[in-house]
């Protein structure tokens, strides 16, 4: 058993074989095998207490069904099963998402981290610049000389075909 | 026994959430968009006006651009010419349709290609809709160092092509004509070749023996001559053979280290001995799956009894149509072959028949042995499973293929 501690110093028991799905924890444990007690006690600084629960929730999801089933004969109502699973997981607001990919990116899961990635750029989408900028809250700084005349000029080619 | 797991960060209520994550997953997150929406991300603010030009990853689609070819053209060339010219392309893939219209800009693509080419591309989809054109245009020689996986799909390969590709691991043909003994070539040009995926695709040639491969797939090749067609992969490990309509006889030489198999095909009548005579081919194997639509049952009877015993098989998917009356016949036949299987899944069609109670029944004689002459000492667990057995229509199957592809790299 290791204990995931958040920057809100909420503590989360997690078995090491659930745990180990991140790559980074494992490297952490390996390096430290044979050691006190103590020292599986690993810190996520910078992670609020809602972040390790959703990828905890996910780990335990995933590890319950291992990607590689032996039985070919299983694996496809289960991986149908699996795939909603993660929709409904990853129909969440876009802070959470951002939030999980950075831990995925930095306690290294691919799987999460592909996933979150995938469901950030379905948001953005077919939608315009001005939508983009309004769902994730980018702050455009450009002057408006700017923004009516040399961006739209440099960057013709972009738009749709209305410009083109 | 502190360790700090992540880069530095600050956040405040108001700040916008997406500035957040570091330039580096940015862009991972621009590699899944259109290019043009990742383009357009420029006007965003200042960090993001360069941010599009770092993409490794490049999907351009006709299709989604909904606009006319040349600007389609002039879209992706220019995006090509302004991207950052250091970073290197991971993934370049291309749809396009062809038309009278642009029939003639197999020159452009061709550029493109090159470019992709020279950023050291490591994967590269070409996907031709609607005219097959000459892969190399009037260049007939292809260098590439660094590529790892190619998909073709709606090309014409001609015997003269020079494709060198030294590092091809993956190769994916579909619906492809290839001239000659083009194929020929390309094995030789593609020295580490492990997989080889062809499907719906033509060949004008009447063997071919492949060294290096590990892993083939062939599913509904037709064959641009009536003479039979052979087939020598030596080291495959897994094979997947789907027999289409009206295909030209396939014999495969050298099957012996096939592990894991997957055979299937439309069963029609007359021709479906030579799938079955595959089985003979391939008895060391450990995992099959053996899916047929419309099953002449007397002819696999024959093939069984022909070929022996399956001693290694542990995992057996078995797949017909369903003709139910039939069903119990073919699995007491092909059980009597498995005296160590371990696991046993029947598929049925679920758009051919939902006859639930006789499936029923079936497993209740597996259930209490009632199958003459197998043993079942060593079987795990039976399954029931219903799918789509088979793709009879064959450009969804592309469309399919290509999204399938797009979303594995």
């Amino acid at each position: 058993m290791i204990t995931l501690i958040s920057s809100d110093k909420r503590k989360f028991h997690v078995l090491e074989e659930v745990a180990n799905q991140s790559l980074t924890i494992r490297d952490v444990i390996e390096d430290r095998r044979g050691r006190r007690r103590a020292d599986r006690i690993i810190l996520v600084t910078n992670i609020n207490s809602k972040i390790p629960e959703k990828v905890i929730v996910y780990w335990l999801r995933h590890f319950l069904m291992p990607e590689e089933i032996a039985h070919a004969s299983m694996s496809h109502k289960k991986a149908e099963k699996l795939k909603k699973w993660e929709a409904k997981f990853f129909d969440t607001d876009i802070d959470t998402l951002n939030d999980l990919i950075l831990a995925a990116d930095s306690l290294d899961i691919p799987s999460l981290f592909d996933g979150a990635c995938e469901k950030v750029s379905d948001i953005l989408k077919n939608r315009s610049a001005e939508e983009v900028g309004e769902i994730s809250k980018i702050e455009n700084e450009f002057t408006h000389e700017e923004e009516e005349e040399e961006i739209p000029s440099e960057n013709a080619w972009v738009w749709r075909n209305e410009f083109a | 026994m502190e360790v700090i797991i992540n880069k530095k960060k600050t956040r405040s209520e108001n700040l916008d959430m997406i500035s957040n994550l570091p330039d580096s997953l940015l862009i991972d997150i621009l590699a899944l968009l259109d290019p043009r929406d990742a383009a357009q991300t420029c006007i965003l603010s200042k960090r993001w006006s360069n941010l599009w030009a770092f993409v490794p990853s490049l999907s351009f689609d006709m299709e989604k651009f909904k606009g006319k070819a040349d600007n389609f053209n002039n879209f992706v060339s220019s995006f090509l010419r302004l991207r950052d010219k250091a970073s290197d392309v991971h993934k370049f893939a291309l749809r396009y349709a062809v038309s009278l219209e642009t029939k003639f800009s197999d020159l452009v693509i061709w550029a493109w290609i090159m470019y992709a080419s020279e950023h050291k591309v490591k994967n590269l989809v070409v996907h031709l809709v609607g005219w097959p054109c000459h892969f190399l245009s009037n260049k007939s020689r292809f260098h590439c160092d660094t590529l790892v996986n190619l998909h073709l799909c709606g090309i014409v390969l001609m015997e003269a092509d020079d494709l060198c590709l030294p590092k091809l691991k993956t190769l994916s043909l579909i619906d492809v004509i290839a001239h000659g003994e083009s194929m020929q070539k390309l094995q030789s040009g593609c020295p580490a070749l492990i997989t080889l995926i062809m499907c719906y695709s033509t060949m004008y040639t009447s063997n071919i023996s492949f060294g290096s491969i590990k892993s083939l797939t062939i599913e509904c090749c037709t064959l641009g001559s009536s003479s039979p067609f052979s087939i020598s992969a030596p080291c495959v490990e897994y094979l997947e053979f789907v027999e289409g309509k009206g295909a030209r006889i396939i014999t495969f030489n050298d099957m012996s280290r096939v592990t894991k198999a997957i055979i299937g095909g439309l069963g029609e009548p007359g021709r479906t001995a030579h799938s079955f005579r595959l089985l003979d081919a391939i008895k060391g194997v450990q995992d099959l799956e053996f899916t047929c639509i419309y099953l002449e049952v007397l002819y696999l009877n024959r093939e069984l009894l022909k070929c022996g015993i399956f001693n290694k098989l542990k995992n057996l998917r078995l797949g017909f149509g369903c003709p139910c009356q039939d069903y119990s016949t073919l699995l007491s036949s092909f059980l009597k072959h498995c005296p160590n299987l371990e696991y046993l899944c029947l598929l049925h069609d679920k758009d051919f028949c939902d006859c639930e109670e006789r499936h029923g029944e079936m497993f209740s004689k597996i259930g209490h042995k009632q199958y003459e002459g197998f043993h079942g000492r060593y079987l795990k667990l039976v399954t029931f499973d219903s799918r789509t057995l088979c793709q009879q229509n064959l450009l969804p199957h592309m469309e399919k293929a290509f999204l399938q592809w797009n979303k594995e790299v």
